[in-house]
């Protein structure tokens, strides 16, 4: 074994200590399979709520702490949690479920062993990385991030810290595998050499001109805000929809963006690389935002042919595909006649997003949309954006995640944060 | 603020004029002319000025247009090549934006300084930065820590910060190794907060001093995790103290998070040792940090290392074993094969599933046989290997797993039979239509058939209508027919799917015959019928197997043939075989028109010579939506034997002919109530007749067509011209909307469940005809708005968002008598997606004389009458071409 440095001699650096076995505290040991795992539910409105369901139907984990801004609902998901483990709260085999406003509490809990995030986007990458450097697991809801910069910082961060981190795009493991079924289809050559993808998905976010309304009592405004700049309430923002607005989200785009990109980019090989252009409409007569991949492949912004509101269609020198949460089409027809053969490409099989994120946790493989994944999707959502808000054709890097020769567009890979919030 | 109104006014009235004409220019829709940068400042100047006022606008609402017309101009001096611009822009925002303006615009001008402004701009920002103002200070740290001459700023701001401001300041501070001493000398003095901000900006620089400083402070969660972050800093920049750093990391003191950052960090700078660190990591750490360990190893290491690993696999744990097995695996180094194949004789179960895991990557031709033994056994390796004997993709497997089923036999042989037809071993046809053909082994040729019938291609079918004609036995011969049929199924057109039985078909053994002809009656065709007639002239065997072909045809084309048959055929055997052949394709999509079913099956009724065949026309007039269908079944309504069956068909008919003539179906019902006693079948037609009352004027029966998305034009959606109101009508795939399969719901049209989906639209069209003419009224509901067409003319729009509720839009429309075109436009934002229209009298009372269509096969009747004066020009529209296209279909 040839190796610059002998395991003596790194123990000798005291890096490691062979005398000091074991070398983790017994709770951030990864689960045995049969033990349940302690779950802290962050953010629990829509997604959240839906999430919180799964838990309380799963018996591999118990949901110990919920957390939220909004004290109606985090009042309404701890009651939810209590009816469901009613039995088991009236014997003392469970002690309640905590409530919190402040997610750093929760995370300060050693009891729980992994966490589910289901805040506003504006939020998903600081709460990801405070779990992960918390010592826990994360299944986090996609759109992953509100920037570039907060992609690539939430994969070092949770790679630094060993954490299984669980992308919300599900459109991966369910489906009935159709989006799954269809890029093996373009990987494995069944339509010809990919020539194009058509996403339809909403578009950008835009600046906020809500008006100032007075905060109402249940709620934690300041926290609601966090890192965003700071503002009045808004009902319209929260318990509305926030998804329109550039501090708190990249609208549209990224919303169902952070699925059918995904599917795109998986389709096309670049879960860890993205496009190398952004075209928006308007330029060099270009009819539909373009992004340019390395291998010449185009993937338009719109244009997917199917039955569906949205969903992706790939174009290829022998046939297409269209492919959505509601339907699965080949043309010609026969492309998906028969399944995936053993000499054809393969993807990762999940048929439960969430089971899988369980599954990882306990053998510490990554999951299905792992960080990197959710990250580098989201990413070619945020380049689109910034194609849209810059009106200009962007060259981009995905190696170095910097745009080339574009300082003024490099100046939106990060949004500073308000103090004390920082991404370290 | 008087200094400011006085700004204003010289804005309004002295620039605005100059600077609209050149808007299009700084917009980049017309082209840039030459300017110096003394021109292009007193543009932005200028530019800035214009837009002052109105992004003082009192309500916020009217700031939202000029802002972000001002930050898109500014957003666009930015770009590459235009540095004279950005800097123009800069100056004039930073030359205005610490004067008197009321807060939301300095805020905004803030805002577009984030992304716009460069050196010029930071002493504006560093006094804005001391602002008694939280949200200017807040937003002059975020404009300033975006600036690429940030350092010079933040050098300012930070050693001479009030104590107040420190916190914030240090948050938004760059990684600048400059003011690591300034860092250092907080971070060891100051406040908790203050000190943990300095901390955290220490890590952040990445510097040497900074990792000195933070180890001189005494330990704690945020100077550790600060050291981590300095060491990445190092690690980054190439500085080789990093290594010492990550090593001093992973200390067993440290938190778990911690060191597998460190494990990670030296694994990424100082690879000679990974497999050292992996080693130690994968026999002595914790599940976290193997994860990080076995991440390196399927992620970076090289094949090499991976060897390595792969020599000293059977010393490590089991669970060691199982991650590297994975990881072998994951990187397809086929080398690491014998590995695997070694683990399989592992005394740990888990190893020696991750070691068949591992083979069904790395596996090749020579693993088949090792594999199909495991396979064999009953448990969960079993299981596991085949599994991987599914996904072997290596050269030469299906060849091998083709060579072991040929020379193996029993158990084993229908595995490998089992494998290839599940991998789609297209070249084992011939052997698995050897081993179909062996009578001997009944589990082995229905495996083998069933392959035979899979992996089949058109130019087999002439070789396995060679085996249906020679075969000694009928069970040969009946599987040979039934690949036959799977094989030419899947060809695409009609005539070459029986080309080749029909060739056969007159120098073949009787036997022979009567499967070929079977075969015949699955796949159908102009030619196959023709033949199968010819057959009922032939031996009594032969004509039982052509009755029972037509019964078992694909479409409606032997139906007049099956009715011939039912009432003259002499064997009472034949007859009942021929009378259920034809209910059946009576039943098909392509049957006569509804009125002419019903004769049909009217005369069937009456040929049939026992109970349980009419039965079965019974259950067939059920299926018929047509007034004749009823009458058909009136006199079976008196007979016991009958009576259940057709009231279940009168129940069935009456509802839906009562989208066309209510009294008819509240007749029939009434007729089925006299007769029901309790039980069942009178709940059955009470329901029924609630049903008629609650639903009675509701038109249920649409065509629907869509859905169309929004076009470019500038107008709300329930305006825009899509394709069945404008020119291109024709081309609209008009299709009968499905019922709701819900009776309780049959009122309403359900868009969603029919297209689904969001920001859209979809149009729905009807006929009615009325009887007199007369004043009517539409009693609409819709989710969301909607638009009515009464022949040509809009007779209603509510452009809105709301669910679907009864009668929410009452219109009074004038009917002249005969057929009239409604139609519907109905667009979607999200949520629910329907609508719904009543006919009633224009007092609000029931409306009697009209009718509706119960069944689009109608439309061909009305297509006859198009040149009738039923028809007016407006209402014939469509029907010609809708009626093509549901013949078509």
């Amino acid at each position: 074994m040839q190796s610059g440095i002998s395991r003596r001699q790194l123990l000798r650096t005291g890096g490691v200590c062979a005398a000091s076995l074991p070398w983790a505290m017994p709770r951030l040991l990864a689960a045995p399979a049969n033990e349940v795992l302690g779950i802290g539910m962050i953010g629990i409105g829509g997604m959240g709520g839906g999430h919180l369901g799964r838990c309380l139907n799963h018996g591999g984990v118990r949901v110990v702490a919920v957390c939220d801004v909004d004290a109606n609902r985090r009042r309404v998901a701890r009651d939810r949690v209590h009816q469901k483990y009613g039995d088991d709260l009236k014997s003392g085999v469970y002690r309640g479920c905590a409530e919190y406003g402040d997610f750093r509490e929760l995370l300060a809990r050693d009891d729980i062993d992994a966490v589910m995030i289901a805040t506003p986007d504006h939020w998903h990458t600081l709460i990801s990385i405070a779990a992960a450097r918390a010592g826990k697991d994360v299944y986090c809801e996609k759109p992953l991030t509100l920037t570039i910069g907060e992609a690539k910082r939430i994969i070092e961060v949770v790679r630094q810290c060993g954490c299984v981190f669980q992308t919300g795009s599900q459109q991966r493991s369910g489906y009935n595998g159709m989006f799954r079924f269809a890029c093996e289809m373009v990987r494995s050559g069944r339509i010809g050499e990919l020539k194009t993808c058509h996403v339809t998905v909403g578009g950008p976010s835009g600046d906020c001109f809500l008006p100032a309304e007075p905060t109402p009592e249940w709620m934690d405004w300041d926290m609601w805000l966090g890192p965003a700049p700071v503002r009045p309430f808004s009902g319209k923002l929260h318990p509305g929809s926030w998804r329109g607005y550039r501090d708190y989200s990249g609208g549209g785009f990224t919303d169902w963006g952070a699925h059918h990109f995904d599917i795109c980019q998986w389709a096309l090989d670049a879960d860890e690389s993205g496009p190398v252009g952004i075209v928006p409409p308007g330029v060099d007569g270009a009819e539909r935002l373009a992004f340019r991949y390395a291998n010449g492949v185009e993937v338009y912004h719109g244009g997917y042919g199917g039955t569906d509101s949205n969903g992706i269609t790939f174009t290829g020198t022998r046939g297409k595909i269209d492919v959505s949460r509601s339907d699965l089409r080949t043309d010609p027809a026969e492309i998906m006649a028969t399944p995936i053969r053993p000499d054809e490409v393969h993807l990762y099989q999940s048929h439960d997003h969430f089971g899988n994120w369980l599954d990882c946790i306990r053998t510490r493989r990554r999951p299905v949309c792992d960080v990197e994944i959710g990250a580098r999707s989201v990413t070619v959502c945020h380049l689109g954006n910034l194609a849209y808000w810059l009106n200009r054709p962007l060259r981009w890097n995905p190696e170095t995640w910097d745009f080339v020769d574009d300082p003024g567009a490099s100046r939106w890979i990060n949004r500073p944060l308000r103090a004390p919030w920082t991404l370290d | 603020m008087k200094a400011f109104a006085l700004l204003l006014c010289v804005a309004v009235s002295g620039w605005a004029v100059d600077v609209e004409p050149l808007l299009p220019e700084l917009r980049g829709s017309a082209p840039a002319l030459e300017r110096d940068a003394a021109g292009w400042r007193a543009l932005h100047d200028a530019v800035l000025a214009y837009y002052l006022p109105r992004l003082a606008a009192e309500k916020i609402g009217d700031r939202k247009e000029p802002a972000t017309e001002y930050q898109a101009i500014c957003w666009r001096a930015a770009r590459p090549g235009a540095e004279i611009e950005r800097q123009a822009a800069g100056e004039a925002i930073a030359a205005r934006v610490t004067g008197d303006l009321p807060p939301h615009v300095r805020l905004w001008l803030l805002q577009v300084l984030q992304h716009v402004g460069g050196p010029e701009a930071v002493p504006a920002l560093v006094e804005l930065a001391g602002s008694p103002d939280g949200e200017t200070r807040a937003w002059a740290l975020r404009a300033l820590a975006e600036n690429p001459a940030a350092a010079i700023g933040f050098a300012r701001l930070i050693p001479a910060a009030p104590a107040e401001f420190l916190v914030e300041r240090l948050a938004a501070a760059p990684p600048l190794s400059a003011l690591v001493p300034v860092f250092a000398k907080l971070a060891a003095a100051g406040d908790g907060a203050v000190a943990e901000a300095a901390v955290r900006a220490l890590g952040r620089t990445g510097d040497p001093g900074a990792w000195q400083a933070l180890e001189e402070l005494p330990s704690s969660p945020p100077v550790v995790l600060a050291q981590l972050h300095c060491a990445e800093g190092m690690a980054a920049a190439g500085n080789p103290a990093a290594l010492a750093a990550y090593r001093e990391l992973l200390g067993e003191t440290r938190p778990e998070t911690v060191r597998c950052g460190a494990l990670r960090g030296l694994l990424a700078t100082a690879p000679g040792e990974a497999v050292v660190l992996v080693d130690m990591a994968l026999a002595q750490g914790s599940p976290r940090l193997q994860g990080v360990a076995v991440d390196y190893l399927r992620r970076t290491a090289d094949e090499a290392t991976l060897n390595r690993f792969g020599a000293e696999l059977a010393t490590l744990s089991p669970a060691g074993q199982v991650l590297l097995l994975d990881v072998f695996a994951a990187r397809r180094i086929v080398g690491l094969r014998p590995v695997a194949l070694a683990a399989l004789a592992s005394p740990a179960a888990e190893v020696r599933v991750a070691a068949v895991r591992a083979l069904a990557q790395l596996g090749d031709a020579a693993s088949v046989p090792v594999l199909v033994t495991l396979a064999e056994t009953p448990d969960g390796l079993g299981k596991e290997a085949a599994t991987a004997l599914r996904q072997l993709a290596a050269p030469g497997v299906d060849a091998a797993l083709l060579a072991l089923a040929r020379e193996s036999a029993g158990e084993r042989r229908l595995l490998c039979v089992d494998l290839l037809i599940e991998r789609r071993v297209e070249s084992a046809f011939p052997v698995m239509l050897e081993f179909a053909r062996q009578e001997d082994d009944r589990k082995l040729g229905a495996s083998a058939w069933k392959g035979v019938a899979l992996l089949g291609e058109g130019e087999d079918i002439s070789t396995l209508i060679e085996v249906l004609t020679t075969a000694s036995s009928d069970t040969i011969r009946r599987s040979a027919a039934k690949a036959v049929v799977a094989v030419a199924r899947r060809e695409p057109a009609a005539s070459p799917r029986t080309a080749a039985l029909l060739a056969a078909l007159p120098n073949a053994s009787p036997e022979a015959r009567i499967e070929l002809i079977g075969a015949l009656g699955e796949l159908g065709g102009a030619e196959a019928l023709a033949a199968v007639r010819e057959a009922l002239a032939s031996a009594p065997e032969l004509r039982a197997a052509a009755v029972r072909a037509l019964g078992t045809w694909p479409d409606a084309s032997p139906a007049d043939l099956l009715l011939t048959l039912a009432r003259e055929e002499t064997d009472p055997v034949l007859r009942v075989l021929a009378l259920r052949g034809c209910v059946r394709a009576l039943g098909q999509p392509d049957a006569p028109p509804p009125a002419e079913t019903v004769r049909r099956l009217g005369e069937l009724l009456a040929a049939a010579g026992r109970d349980e065949d009419r039965k079965v026309v019974l259950a067939g007039l059920g299926q018929v939506s047509h007034r004749d269908a009823l009458d058909a079944l009136r006199p079976c309504l008196d007979q016991p034997a009958l009576q259940a069956e057709a009231v279940a068909a009168v129940l069935k008919v009456a509802l839906a002919v009562a989208r066309e003539d209510r009294a008819l179906a509240d007749h029939y019902l009434d007729l089925v109530l006299e007769r029901a006693e309790a039980g069942p079948l009178r709940e059955q037609a009470e329901t029924a007749k609630r049903q008629l009352e609650e639903f009675d004027g509701f038109l249920m029966n649409w065509l629907v067509a869509g859905p169309f998305y929004k076009t470019a034009e500038k107008c709300a959606v329930i305006d825009m011209t899509m394709e069945p109101e404008g020119g291109q009508a024709g081309a609209v795939r008009w299709q009968p909307a499905p019922l709701t399969g819900d009776p309780a719901a049959d009122w309403q049209l359900d868009f969603g469940k029919i297209f689904g989906g969001t920001n859209r639209a979809a149009y729905a069209v009807t006929w009615i005809r009325s009887e007199t003419g007369g004043k009517v009224r539409f009693e609409l509901g819709s989710d969301d708005a909607v638009k009515v067409w009464l022949d040509d003319t809009v007779v209603h729009r509510n452009d809105v968002a709301r669910p679907v509720r009864r009668g929410e839009d009452v219109v009074e429309v004038e009917l002249t008598p005969g057929w009239h075109r409604i139609m519907l436009k109905i667009t979607q934002g999200g949520g629910g997606w329907g609508a719904c229209l009543r006919l009633r009298a224009a007092d609000g009372g029931q409306l009697s004389g009209w009718r509706t269509l119960a069944d689009f096969r109608d439309l061909r009747i009305m297509e006859q009458d198009l040149g009738t004066p039923e028809f007016g020009e407006s209402a014939r529209r469509g029907i010609a071409d809708i009626a093509a296209r549901l013949k078509a279909n």
